[in-house]
């Protein structure tokens, strides 16, 4: 019997929850190091209001800080902004990023009690300085996780965009708030996201609202009535035009995070058949996937982004 | 206005304050001694004192009165300056060396008076905040009325009642030959107060069919600006727009010289229940991050301001500034510094009150309504750690009643199939006597745990093992309990019976050897042939019984 060598199988895509960025890598590095002055200093760099959220988002990958950063935070309105943030993200760990009706009794309580640390710390920052954006736009996400009523997300998103108008973090919060899973609906939400694209210039990221918006209707669904909604010509020149205004214009800018918004519209195209303009995005992002939106799907994100790429690229 | 209108000078060594003023005088006597300077064996001591040292001393001319508050006790006379001069010498003397000839009649009346007197909202609060001590103290009933004895009265009238802790406030000039003869001894500045260590923002179970909210913040003008702002947005938006709730109320109660606990609440209709922390949260939320309306804030402390101005300054401003002295802050001189406070207040004042406020928040709500999430619903004592060695004890109900007492030389464990609880003596606020043998053993923090006899096997061992434990000091020995209330074991022998006949592995083995037994005394030959197989079977029955309670996980009846 001649035995055979079966063929190397291709590495998998890994999920980098800093998506590429250097800046981000050294942040989470040094949260994970302990390193407070560290991650202050690049915190305290990154002025950008967007990359300043992004960079906060991806602190939430960090395992432990919540270990010692407490008596940190408790004299550095910088350290406590770090974890109010980090808090949001511990506290959806513990929901299990599954959908509220799967989430067990035990598993709401510790997502509420660490929703209340968050919204303690964020509160803490805005007193002293309630021009802290970022902060804002993380308080849109735990008056949501605390089910406060609308007025308080939309109070914290309007205070969020009068500081800086399209503060993109804000935006996707307070339209994750506007969704009918949580507590709008699907109107509200297609409403919300062409607004907030109208709202940003050419190459503005917030075109992307729209593909997300559309992806929600999407995972509203089930089986077919999912992929007949995806698939409808009238959304699929949407997720054009959106594109056309966001990652493909000239004028936009790649700025860290800018893989999630690339494997938005890759997800979109590929789930709307749109397979020549997805083809295009998933040559853009290369092996920079992002577990959202894929996590949107049953499966193993990675699977899911592989079997997509496969099938757009052949 | 402008000129200073607070008159002051010093009788006998006690700081006098006055206003000119016309009419009849009124004279309060202040002392910095209040229910927060009292411990839980001697909560009421003071009331106690004031009821004795007023006794008979009332008159149609010359009306007298006594008030007990968290930091201060006072006592108040109005008449003519003859009277008052007589009334305050008396009282002096008698605080200086107190009589307690009275004291029994004097506990029966308070006794009754007590028992007549439901838990306000304000003093549930007070206690979830701050215990078993301190300002918690407002939240129990006068449990001291039942230690009081006369040594222990004079003792506490000796520092409480003490020259140099004491301010009188008049409204109108000295009147002559006044003297105030009382006891040398300092000011006593109260402590500052010390709330339990708990979650924040919390909830609490309270009274049905109502809500409250309470915070204790810095006192200042915009505080009670914003405890205004609080009560009118309740009535407002329970009332006048949900329609779900009565009268909103509020309440400012000083816990230390700089900070005061404000509560404000609401009587809801039932059905509004479920959502009432929502909607109440939602209206402090609103004040948190917007503050109040503008011309709305305006409008209240205009009328704050023709209240300060129109009410006669000799009926309060010497009164305001006596309670103030006694904390160790400067006494307000003239009405226009509080009119100027007022008119500095503005939007963000309020909204910075408000946020105080929401950072020390504790609410209190209807059983059904809570478990709002934005709140930790404080729901029992926080989990003790290792259990302590010592003697244990066991259920009367045992074992049907699953549970465990252990008393050991520095603390007390009690727990049960789903609770448990620990108190070391050292951190005990007082220990409830009942003469059957009941005892409450209340923790500092207010929670506590509870040994009755009735419901331990050689209960009554145990009440001498934590007699002798704890520091007479703290025991607060109760009247007897009716029949009725002191519980009792609900589990039956039957029960016990049905619980061991429910365990064929006790009772097939006992059978097993019962049946050996007769067989080698009475059997034949034969059967006792046979007698082998009946013990295998017997032994199967039994390890099979065994494995089945094993699978269905040892349940108990």
């Amino acid at each position: 019997m001649r035995l055979r060598r079966r063929p190397a199988e291709q590495p998998l895509p890994e999920i980098d929850p800093c998506m590429g960025d250097p800046a981000a890598r050294l942040f989470c590095d040094a949260l994970t190091d302990r390193d407070w002055p560290t991650a202050r200093g690049i915190l305290a760099r990154t002025d950008h209001p967007d990359d300043r959220a992004f960079l906060l988002e991806t602190c939430g990958s960090v395992f432990g800080v919540q270990n010692w950063i407490g008596p940190v935070a408790a004299d550095d309105p910088l350290a406590q902004l770090v974890r109010g943030c980090h808090a949001v993200a511990w506290a959806w760990q513990a929901r299990g990023g599954l959908r509220a009706t799967y989430t067990q009794a035990d598993q709401f309580r510790v997502f509420f009690e660490r929703l209340r640390i968050a919204e303690s710390c964020l509160y803490d920052v805005i007193s002293c300085d309630p021009d802290e954006v970022a902060a804002w736009a993380f308080l849109i996400r735990t008056a949501r996780g605390l089910e406060l009523p609308l007025a308080d997300g939309e109070f914290r998103f309007r205070q969020a965009i009068e500081r800086h108008r399209t503060h993109l973090r804000a935006h996707e919060e307070w339209m994750q708030t506007l969704c009918a899973k949580w507590a709008g609906s699907e109107e509200w939400m297609h409403h919300f996201a062409r607004d907030a694209a109208a709202r940003g210039g050419d190459g503005s990221m917030l075109h992307t609202l729209v593909a997300l918006a559309h992806l929600e209707a999407m995972t509203d669904r089930s089986g077919e009535a999912a992929t007949h909604y995806i698939s409808r010509p009238d959304v699929r020149q949407d997720l054009r035009t959106a594109a056309g205004l966001s990652i493909w214009h000239p004028a936009a800018e790649r700025r860290p995070g800018w893989p999630v918004y690339f494997n938005t519209f890759a997800l979109a195209f590929s789930a709307s058949g749109d397979l020549p303009a997805a083809a295009a995005v998933f040559e853009q992002i290369g092996d920079n996937i992002t577990a959202y939106p894929w996590g949107y799907l049953p499966g193993d994100p990675v699977k899911s982004f592989t079997n997509a790429r496969a099938t757009v690229l052949g | 206005m402008g000129s200073t209108v607070l008159r002051s000078t010093e009788v006998d060594g006690v700081p006098v304050f006055w206003a000119p003023g016309d009419g009849v005088l009124r004279a309060s006597l202040w002392f910095r001694a209040g229910m927060a300077d009292e411990s839980l064996p001697t909560r009421g001591w003071l009331h106690l004192l004031e009821h004795l040292a007023l006794h008979g001393r009332d008159s149609i001319r010359a009306p007298v009165n006594g008030h007990v508050s968290l930091l201060h006790s006072s006592f108040d006379v109005e008449g003519e300056p003859d009277d008052v001069v007589a009334f305050l010498r008396d009282v002096c003397r008698w605080l200086a060396t107190p009589d307690f000839s009275d004291l029994e009649h004097e506990r029966r009346v308070l006794r009754a008076e007590s028992a007549t007197r439901g838990s306000s909202a304000t003093g549930n609060h007070l206690l979830w905040r701050y215990g078993a001590r301190g300002a918690g103290l407002a939240g129990y009933d006068e449990l001291g009325l039942y230690t009081a004895e006369a040594d222990g009265l004079r003792e506490l009238a000796g520092w409480a009642y003490a020259r140099g802790n004491a301010a009188l406030a008049l409204s109108g000039p000295p009147p002559a030959g006044l003297q105030l003869p009382l006891r040398p001894g300092p000011r006593r500045l109260p402590t500052p107060a010390r709330p339990c260590d708990q979650p924040i923002p919390a909830g609490f179970v309270g009274r049905p069919d109502a809500i409250a909210l309470s915070g204790t913040i810095g006192r200042s003008t915009a505080a009670t600006a914003m405890l205004r702002a609080l009560e009118r947005d309740l009535q407002r938006g329970l009332r006048h727009g949900a329609g779900v709730g009565y009268s909103a109320w509020s309440s400012y109660e000083l816990v230390d010289a700089d900070h005061a606990m404000l509560t404000a609440g609401m009587d809801v209709i039932s059905e509004a229940v479920p959502t009432v922390v929502a909607q109440s949260t939602a209206v402090l939320r609103r004040l948190r991050d917007s503050g109040p309306d503008p011309a709305e804030l305006r409008d209240d402390l205009n009328q704050q301001i023709r209240q300060i101005t129109s009410r006669p300054i000799d009926h309060w401003l010497p009164f305001l500034a006596a309670r103030e002295v006694l904390l160790g802050r400067p006494a307000t001189t003239s009405p226009d510094e509080l009119v100027a406070e007022t008119e500095a207040v503005t939007v963000g004042d309020v909204r910075r009150a408000a946020l105080d406020l929401w950072r020390d928040l504790l609410v209190s709500v209807d059983p059904a309504g809570a478990g709002d999430p934005q709140l930790t619903w404080l729901g029992g004592p926080p989990t003790p750690g290792s259990q302590p060695s010592g003697r244990r004890f066991r259920p009367v109900g045992s074992p049907v009643t699953k549970g465990e007492l252990t008393i050991g030389q520095s603390g007390i464990h009690w727990q049960t199939a789903d609770a448990r609880t620990s108190a070391q003596y050292d951190e005990l606020a007082g220990v409830i006597a009942y003469p059957d043998g009941g005892r409450q053993l209340i923790r500092h923090d207010g929670y506590q745990v509870t040994v009755e006899p009735t419901m331990w096997r050689q209960g009554q061992q145990a009440v001498a093992l934590v007699d002798s434990a704890v520091p007479p000091s703290l025991r607060i020995p109760l009247p007897e309990r009716t029949p009725d209330v002191i519980p009792r074991s609900s589990v039956r022998t039957i029960d016990k019976l049905r619980y061991w006949t429910n365990r064929p592995v006790v009772w097939v083995p006992f059978l097993v050897v019962c049946l050996v037994g007769v067989v080698l005394t009475v059997a034949t030959d034969e059967i006792a042939e046979q007698a082998p197989k009946f013990v295998v079977m017997s032994l199967a029955i039994g390890v099979i019984s065994y494995f089945r309670q094993r699978r269905n996980g040892g349940t108990d009846t």
